[in-house]
């Protein structure tokens, strides 16, 4: 029965794939852009300090008013240390901002576990159940009961720990059920709902185990870097013109980053879930395999979000200094202007839509 | 005084560059070729990835065991210098590699700040805590011969986007930086290579000339791509001949000719100067228009055959030419288990005319 499942999946993908590359040449029905009155869902990460103004900046910046807000504090303090860092990972303040305007909404990325020597194996046992607990009765009480938590076994997310075989992947998948029947116990929880995020890296483990089960699950989600590990692509070449970087970025789009996102797209679908992306960005950094300043890939996250045959959910742009930032929040210099530039050109709403 | 060595120097720069334009094929015996016992000395640019390791795969293509080598990354790609350089900008295992085979020599390729803004601050000694960290860097690891490789090179059109103005700031900033490294302990081996590119310029390129003392190396980069659209792109389905017609079209009216700052043009001030002539950076390469075609020559062999007749020519004085092998399916002419590359036919020619015949390579 298991392998029948999977077996049904793998085909799901394929098929959603070629039918992707199949439909290049046409034009793809366009979700029209709204300012967040139904999916596709705009939002954004920012580093706390910036919040919540910078999130009203954000709003100006693409003439919306209710882009939501990925509020976790962990994916910028990084790994959480110890249990209260999980029970309270975000800032209450949220719950006020999200009850003064209807339509606005948080989510929440959430490590599930704390770097203290905690395992998948106990948490399967329901002995962090109370942590949990803890944590739907803080987002009740804040007035953020509807928040969406993303969690997954994504190794990078201010998180120390991973799925590390088949026998984890059953423990990782029975510790979210703990999870998901802790929170949704504490009154008020009933509307929070669960984001599992695919892992980041081909995971040594069949995904299915790692699944908690459909009733478990709201929304299936994959995290998007902007980058190919394609040497034919990445760094550019010395001296390259604007038009090869974005032949380049287009590749890396083509090639690359929108495969991977059809392998989730289509799990989800194969589960009849809504996809999400909790997170997307450009890179920067030592290791140059991505495009920098890389305008096609917010046209094709664009375009990718915007179809309706993907049943996108949510998006969620992460700003982090020079590493991602696009919008001049704060009298900030974005590292990325072009990129900048596509965003707003694509994102934004005409001023009379609010 | 200032404006009569000028013109001498202008005069020396045109005759220069039309007795070379006039000589078809060179008149002297073209050098040999050697493990680097002797000018012009063969480098290569690897991706850094791969520590020193490409580098010796390129050396052991060509029967070779000594090359020069570029040994910075990523630096071309952004005006910015690291604030403390570090393994990023320049694998401090290359000191060790320059010094286990004689003829070894690591090249660092800088680009300065090019706006007008970043030059006017050079031109005040603004650069010079950078230089000074980078001299600093090199020294102290076993990188004190180095030849630091400069110009407004980060982006093609720095040359042609530059003016007058700029010029002179340039020459400025560049004084002070050399200033500044020479300051610097153990630093007085570091040597200077002021590149050019074949772009046109709108000042005349003595006056952005830094000046004999400040100088040792006059260099250019060259890569085959061609923005005459009457040449590259090649038509589609264009026989072998037509490819061999436009690729000879390209070097000849526009990366040799003084007319287009080509060869020509760095060589005369190489000689005018009295300074040895480098190629810090030459390749076959592969750009895009937006519409998807190229301003490129592709498995160009007759641009490898004109470089190594150029290089070879002891006329020019080439003291080093290195070839930018970094980058797959653009400017790659090596393979390896990983890679191999898009460029057979020029890669055959390369092998041909730079691999050192069994026996000459270094005991």
């Amino acid at each position: 029965m298991k392998r029948c499942q999977t077996l049904a999946v793998l085909i799901a993908i394929v098929t959603a794939g070629s039918v992707a590359m199949a439909k290049d040449a046409a034009t793809a029905p366009v979700s029209p852009a709204t300012d967040n009155r139904q999916p596709p869902y705009l939002a954004v990460w920012k580093e706390p300090k910036y919040l919540p103004d910078g999130i009203k900046e954000y709003n100006q910046w693409l003439n919306r008013q209710l882009v939501w807000v990925d509020m976790s504090s962990c994916m910028f303090y990084g790994p959480a240390k110890t249990w209260p860092q999980i029970e309270l990972s975000f800032d209450r303040a949220w719950g006020q901002w999200v009850a003064e305007v209807p339509g606005r909404r948080a989510i929440l990325s959430v490590p599930m576990l704390p770097a203290d020597g905690s395992t998948l194996a106990l948490g399967a046992t329901g002995a962090y159940d109370s942590h949990f607990t803890a944590l739907a009765k803080n987002l009740v009480e804040s007035h953020l009961g509807n928040t969406i938590l993303c969690m997954g076994p994504v190794s990078d997310w201010g998180t120390a720990w991973k799925v590390s075989g088949k026998e984890d992947a059953a423990h990782f998948a029975q510790y979210w059920r703990q999870i998901v029947d802790a929170m949704r116990a504490v009154p008020g929880g009933e509307k929070l709902q669960f984001d599992w995020v695919g892992p980041g890296a081909k995971p040594n483990y069949p995904i299915d185990d790692a699944y908690p089960a459909d009733k478990y699950v709201d929304y299936i989600g994959w995290i998007v870097n902007e980058g190919s590990g394609d040497k034919r692509i990445y760094p550019y070449p010395a001296f390259a013109s604007d038009s090869e970087k974005v032949y380049r970025q287009q590749r890396a789009w083509e090639l690359t980053e929108r495969p991977a996102l059809d392998v989730w797209c289509a799990f989800a679908k194969a589960h009849g879930k809504p996809f999400s992306i909790p997170r997307w960005n450009l890179t920067a950094g030592h290791a140059r395999d991505m495009g920098l300043d890389a305008p096609a890939f917010i046209e094709g996250m664009h375009s990718y979000i915007h179809d309706p045959a993907n049943n996108v959910y949510f998006a969620s742009y992460m700003e982090y200094y020079h590493y991602s930032w696009l919008s001049p929040t704060n009298g900030y210099k974005d590292a990325f202007p072009k990129s900048a530039e596509m965003f707003r050109k694509l994102f934004a709403l005409p001023s009379t839509d609010k | 005084m200032k404006h009569y060595r000028n013109i001498i120097l202008l005069v020396a720069i045109l005759m220069a560059g039309s007795l070379a334009a006039s000589k078809d094929a060179p008149t002297a015996a073209p050098l040999p070729l050697t493990d680097n016992t002797a000018p012009p000395y063969i480098g290569v640019w690897e991706p850094m990835y791969q520590g020193t390791g490409a580098t010796d795969g390129f050396a052991k293509w060509l029967n070779r065991k000594a090359l020069f080598s570029v040994v910075t990354q990523y630096v071309l790609d952004s005006a910015g210098w690291p604030a403390t350089p570090d393994k990023y900008w320049v694998d401090p295992q290359w000191g060790k590699w320059v010094a286990e085979v004689p003829g070894r020599r690591a090249l660092v390729i800088l680009s300065l700040p090019t706006d007008s803004t970043a030059l006017e601050k050079g031109a005040k000694g603004g650069n010079n805590e950078s230089i000074a960290a980078i001299a600093k860097y090199l020294v102290a690891n076993n990188l004190g011969n180095s030849i630091l490789c400069m110009g407004l090179i980060n982006t093609p059109n720095t040359w042609d986007a530059a003016t007058a103005a700029d010029a002179a700031n340039f020459v400025q900033c560049w004084r002070q930086m050399v200033t500044a490294v020479r300051a610097v302990p153990g630093a007085d081996k570091l040597q200077f290579d002021w590149v050019g590119m074949n772009r046109k310029t709108s000042f005349p390129i003595e006056s952005a000339y830094p000046g004999d003392e400040y100088v040792d190396y006059v260099g250019m980069i060259l890569y085959d791509q061609c923005l005459d659209k009457n040449i590259y792109p090649f038509p589609a389905n264009a026989t072998e001949d037509e490819k061999r017609t436009r690729q000879k079209q390209a070097w000849e009216q526009y990366y040799y000719p003084a007319a287009q700052n080509g060869l020509a043009t760095w060589v005369g001030v190489a000689k005018a100067h009295n300074k040895p002539f480098s190629i810090p950076c030459w390749c076959l390469y592969s750009d895009h228009y937006a519409d998807g075609t190229l301003s490129t020559g592709e498995d160009n062999p007759y641009f490898i055959q004109q470089m190594h007749d150029f290089i070879q020519d002891p006329a020019n004085n080439v003291s080093f030419a290195a070839y930018m092998d970094t980058y797959w399916d653009c400017t790659r002419i090596s393979s390896s288990k990983e890679y191999t590359t898009n460029y057979p036919k020029a890669a055959a020619r390369f092998h041909e005319l730079f691999a050192l015949p069994a026996g000459a390579t270094r005991p």
